[in-house]
Order: structure tokens, then sequence, then C-alpha cells
């Protein structure tokens, strides 16, 4: 009975760890762990970590392989603490992982009602962690925190109603003692928003509306009742400025998609960056991408932190490959517009004003016919994840490259009813490639371009050992050289990689995890 | 929203095949002569040296045996004669060239480091593609664009009686 005693308390104390703010604040200092969405709050998913380098690279192999039991879109981002890793899947699925071994710990689902309206599938992109919880959003719209040791649920909030259309998949943002999450469910004619929880009580403590209203600052940019059905969705985690306060969370596209004619005007604050005070969820700015968006290109993508010198003078940026086309980096002190170019082939405008209005191409509008328009309606660069290289100092993402035929057609709002009104294809003899793409962000100017046949899907990791990794839709895990684009050495996993790899220590050595179809495949250099 | 590009290639395509067998026609009522048709296929038009029938021909093309529960007589009819219109990424045409300079033609698929193709012999090959000189993809399909030449319009609709009458029952 003592030596179990005893065992019990190595137990504790090899899980003694508990995420505090200071070290969420201090993420990128500790490279053993992966704490929150982005690996630090500036949403870098860089890591120091140089035992995997571009000479080493080659010797990279799997270690362990985890079967998820769950099927569908697998899109986490993993957290690793503690000695485990955390990873969240398809249709309320979670899990714990043992690091040396990659066995399952313990494990949360919750079926998921039944007749959910999706847009896009069941999928989820991952926990956030404080003290001993871990934080997730379930498909149904409802936030629920996690005892970190033993997957039990402590509490439990809607968030919206899935009845409406509401639905939720993105990883949450801890912010101080808040849980930050944003919604979808655009396509249903919802109003989006951003919440903010009371990690200890999941009382919520604010709520930012993406979609003005009548009589608000931005209200009048919405004809007669349209705000009510704007959509807006937030379904990609923000970031966070200690300093400035601020987090910065991206708006998707306005209801209805693609029949622009029911909603005249800017459609404020759709396909937009907000800049908002973490305390309170007030807007401290806003700046909006692509006003009156009739493309559905939401502006969801990773806003990414970063202090550079701009002409000459330095600049806290927040910088965006915006799905409609544009690389984007913006002050995020003030919302101002610092540059804008093309990173993808794009036809519906000429270019970005000083103002930050695109200088639009008359007859790029959806028709009944249908209209041709590039970049197509995923973009661009869609949502995966994005990575910056401090060392490097450029800002790698995915580009789909290519046109669409944009219908659009009439179609009534009914509550929880897909309302897009619209609908689109690619064109058969121009099928769409692919581009990982390296842009210096301090002039947006693409540095190097690696092409892919098709489109790829998987997100971005960077690290100090100067080598970019990446998944395809093929299921190839890719290193590249982050100064050249120079393909380095990949692994064929054997599933679609929509997820970001992210990197940390286990025994002192350097892993590679990536999600591949429904399995996790950890990876370390072997001799 | 985001874009259904998580449903992936093959399941899109099925997505694709479904819709289109939704509205196929079925074989009855279709003018032209049946046997007639079959004797085109097998001999005037020599589709029979690429497509299999039940177990019958080449394999260079997709095999036809349902082929008319799978498609509409006028995806049938454009796919004779617009054979362009249409191409599965699979049924691309690829012309690699190895480093010692011998170039292969066939029909198969790549991704962004190896590429799969079977020669007009039916000889599969699977290559990295770092270990090549060059490969080019033309996603114009290697069937001739010649038939709407070569058959008159009541032979091409025999040919179409005979194809919307594949409907794998010999398979069964």
């Amino acid at each position: 009975m003592r030596k179990l005693a005893f065992i019990f308390a190595v137990m504790a104390a090899a899980f003694a760890a508990t995420i505090t703010e200071q070290q969420l604040r201090q993420a990128q200092n500790d490279p053993a762990t992966w704490l929150t969405y982005g690996k630090n709050y500036s949403g870098w998913r860089y890591s120091e970590l140089s035992e995997i380098n571009t000479a080493t690279v080659s010797r990279l192999a799997p270690r362990w392989i985890y079967q998820s039991s769950a099927s569908g879109s697998h899109e986490t981002t993993p957290l690793v603490f503690g000695g485990r890793m955390f990873i969240t899947g398809p249709s309320n699925h979670a899990a714990a992982l043992d690091l040396m071994t990659g066995k399952e710990l313990w494990h949360y689902q919750k079926t998921p009602p039944a007749g959910l309206n999706l847009c896009c599938g069941e999928m989820n992109r991952g926990f956030a962690a404080l003290g001993d919880k871990l934080f997730k959003v379930n498909i149904e719209a409802t936030l629920v925190a996690l005892d970190a040791r033993s997957g039990a649920v402590l509490w439990q909030r809607q968030i919206a109603d899935h009845k409406k259309g509401f639905t939720a998949t993105g990883a949450p943002l801890v912010v101080k003692n808040k849980v930050l999450v944003g919604i979808a469910g655009a396509e249903f004619g919802t109003r989006g928003f951003v919440d903010a929880y009371d990690a200890d009580t999941g009382e919520r403590a604010w709520r930012i509306y993406t979609v003005a209203a009548k009589g608000e600052p931005g209200g009048d940019s919405w004809d007669a009742d349209s705000w009510q059905r704007g959509g807006g969705s937030t379904w990609i985690t923000g970031t966070y400025d200690p300093e400035l306060n601020l987090t910065y969370w991206g708006t998707g596209n306005p209801g209805p998609g693609m029949d622009g004619s029911v909603r005249a005007g800017d459609n404020l604050y759709t396909c937009s960056l907000l800049a908002i005070d973490a305390d309170t969820g007030k807007m401290k700015w806003y700046f909006q991408f692509t006003p009156h968006d009739t493309h559905d290109w939401d502006a969801v993508a990773d806003p990414v932190l970063i202090d550079m010198v701009v002409k000459g003078r330095p600049v806290k940026a927040v910088v965006q490959a915006n799905r409609n086309g544009f690389f984007y980096a913006v002050d995020r002190t003030n919302g101002k517009l610092l540059h804008a170019l093309p990173y993808t082939k794009v036809s519906w405008a000429t270019g970005i004003g000083a103002d930050g209005r695109p200088i639009v191409v008359p007859g790029k509008e959806p028709s009944e016919e249908g209209t041709r328009v590039c970049p197509g309606l995923g973009g661009g660069h869609n949502w995966s994840a994005t990575a910056y290289n401090p060392q490097a100092k450029l800002f790698y993402f995915a580009s789909t490259d290519g046109c669409d035929l944009f219908f659009k057609n009439k179609q009534e709002f009914h509550e929880g009813q897909w309302y897009q009104a619209s609908t689109e294809t690619t064109i058969p003899s121009e099928p769409p490639t692919g581009t990982v793409v390296a842009v210096d962000p301090a002039n947006g100017e693409a540095r190097w371009r690696f092409e892919m046949v098709t489109p790829t899907t998987g997100g971005m990791l960077t690290t100090g050992g100067g080598v970019v990794f990446t998944g395809d839709g093929e299921g190839y895990l890719v290193a590249l050289d982050a100064r050249t684009g120079k393909a380095l050495w990949h692994f064929q996993t054997g599933g679609r990689i929509i997820a970001p790899p992210i990197t940390y220590t286990f025994n002192g050595k350097q892993q590679i995890t990536i999600t591949a179809g429904s399995s996790v495949l950890n990876f370390a250099l072997v001799n | 929203m985001q874009a259904f590009d998580d449903l992936g290639e093959e399941n899109t395509w099925r997505v694709v095949s479904f819709l289109r067998s939704i509205a196929r026609h079925d074989a009855a009522g279709i003018p032209g002569d049946r046997a007639a048709g079959e004797k085109l296929f097998w001999e005037k038009g020599g589709c029979g040296s690429c497509h299999t029938v039940n177990g019958k021909g080449g394999r260079f093309g997709p095999a036809l045996s349902r082929i008319g529960r799978e498609r509409s007589l006028e995806y049938l009819r454009e796919s004779v004669i617009a054979p362009n219109n249409d191409v599965a990424p699979e049924y691309a045409s690829i012309t690699l060239v190895k480093k010692d300079g011998a170039k292969i033609f066939g029909m198969g698929d790549l991704d962004n480091f190896t590429v799969r193709i079977t020669d007009r012999s039916g000889n599969y090959y699977s290559f990295l593609r770092t270990d090549l000189a060059s490969v080019t993809r033309d996603l114009r399909s290697a069937m001739p664009n010649t038939y709407s030449r070569l058959f008159t319009p009541g032979e091409l609709d025999n040919l179409l009686a005979y194809l919307a009458s594949l409907r794998g029952e010999e398979a069964r």
C-alpha cells in the first residue's frame, strides 16, 4: 500500500506542470513545450530548436504513430506540456497522448447532436490551456473545460444556438484569466462574434459582434436589416499583444455569400481584422480587406504580429495572407495600412490603395451565367496556419493559384438554413496549382516560391534550424530550406495533411509532430 | 466560409460522378442500333484498343463496362466528340524523360514528389521526380478528337446506344 502511494506521488509530481499566464506570455522561450495555438501569442509557429536543421533533416524518421478512432478532417494543433500531448479531433473527440509512445492516456468524446447544419464538417483545430485545465469548443457551439490530468469535464457553456446555424471549430485563445473563442456559421445567416469566458467559472465576460447593428458605428454599411444575417464568422484563432493588451481576430464573409444585392454597402466588419481590448471586448480599430465581399473571401487567416522596420521606421505590425490574393501589413497600434501586394494571380483588383481599399476591376461580381475570377473561392491563402521565422525574417504560407466561375442566385432566408445564394465551380481546363510562398513582411515581396502540383493544405512550422515544415494534400510531410525554398526532405504519411506541424523536445531530442489522415505521427532524428 | 478543399480530390470526383449519375438517361428510348454500335466500337472506332468492356479490350483508358449506368447520354456524346472537355485528373497524359534520355508516354498522375504512369502497352511505372530529367503533364485527353468526323451522325447514335446499354449486367 505504501508502495502504491509512492507511485501515485511520483505520478502527481511528474504531472505537476500547470500552465500559468506568465508561461503563456513567454511560450516562445520554452522549446520543450507547445502551449498555445500559434506557439506564441504573436502566432509565429517558430521554434528556436535547431537539432533538426538543413543538414540533418534527411535523417528524420517516424518514432510512433497514434491511430485516432475519429473519422473526418483532422486539423488539430497539438499542445505539449507536462510530459503529454493534447489533441482534438473531429466530431468532438479529444485525447491525451504519452510523449514516449503515443499511447492514449485518456479520451474525451461527446456525440454531436443530430441534424447539425454544417458548412464544412465537424472539424476542430485544438485546445487552449491554463492552470490544469484544457479548453476546447465542440461543434454544436459549446465551450468545455477539461481536467488535463484525466479528461474529465469541469464545466461546459453554450456559446450560441446551433439550431440557428452556429457552430464552433477553432482553438480557443487564453488571455490572462479569460478564454477567447470565435464562432462559425456565416453560411446560415448568423451574426458573428468573439466571446471571452472566465477560465475558472465559464461565465461569459464579454462579447463583441463582428457585424455592426443599425445605429452602431458601421451600421450604415448594411442595407435595411441585412446586418441581422450578416455573417462575419471568426473561425480561426486570434493573436494577442500583451504590451498593447489588444487581441487580433479576422472575420469571415458577409451573408449571403455571393448575392451582394441584398446587403448594399461595405458590410462592416466582415472580411476585416479587428483589434479588440482583451479586458473589455471593445474594438480599438478595424481594417477591412474586402469591402462588400461577394467571393467568400473570409479574412480569418492568422493575424501574425511582427515588429519590423518598414521604410526605415520601426513598426509594430500585424500581417496576414488574405484569401483575396493580397498580402497585407498593417500597423497594429492604429490599423493603418503599411503595404499590400498580390502573392498570387488576382483578377478582381488592380491593387490596394493607400487608404487600404482595393482598386476594384468592374465586372467581377458573381452572375447567373458565371463570372471567372482569380483567386477562386478558397483563395489564395485560405485558413491553414502560417509561420514567421525571425532569423530569416520571412513569413511563410500556402497559396492556391487558380480561378473559379462564381454564380449567384436568389435565396430567401430561413433561420438555421443554408443562406449563401451562390455557387462556384472550378474551371476544368484550369486546375489550380499550389505554392508555398515566403514573403518578406517588411515590403510584401515574395522572396521564394515552392511550386506544387496540387494546392498545399497543411499549415506551416519554421525553426531555428533553418527549416520550414508543411504538409500537402497528397499526404507528404515536407521540409524546405527556410531561406531558399529548396526541398530538403519528404515523407509519405499515407493520409491527407490539413493540420500544421509542431515541434518540441522530449528527453532532450527535437521532435516533429503532424496529424495526417486520422493519425498523429511523431518524428525525430535517427543516426 | 471555408472551401470544401478538405473533401479531397477523389471524393470530389465521387460527388461529381454521383451528380452525373442522377442526370443519366435510361437506355430505353435512345435512338440508334445497339448491335451496330457494338460493331463500330470494336472495329471502325477501334475503341476497344484502349477501353475494356466486360474484361475484353485495352486497359489504357477508363473501363466502360458500367458506363451507361454512370454517365448521361449527353455526357457520353460529348466525351466521344469532344474528349478534352472533361478529363479526370488520373487520365491526364504524361510524358516523362529519364535521365538516360529514354522517353515514356502514358496516362497516370503525379504529385509533388512522384509520378505514376501506365503506357499504351499496359506497363506500369513509378518514379521519384528527382530521378527524372523532366515530367510534362498534358490535361488534354489521349483519346483522339476525330470521332465527329470519323462517324456519320447515324453511326454516332449507334455507338451511343451501345455505350448507354453498358450497365455492368454481364459482370454480375
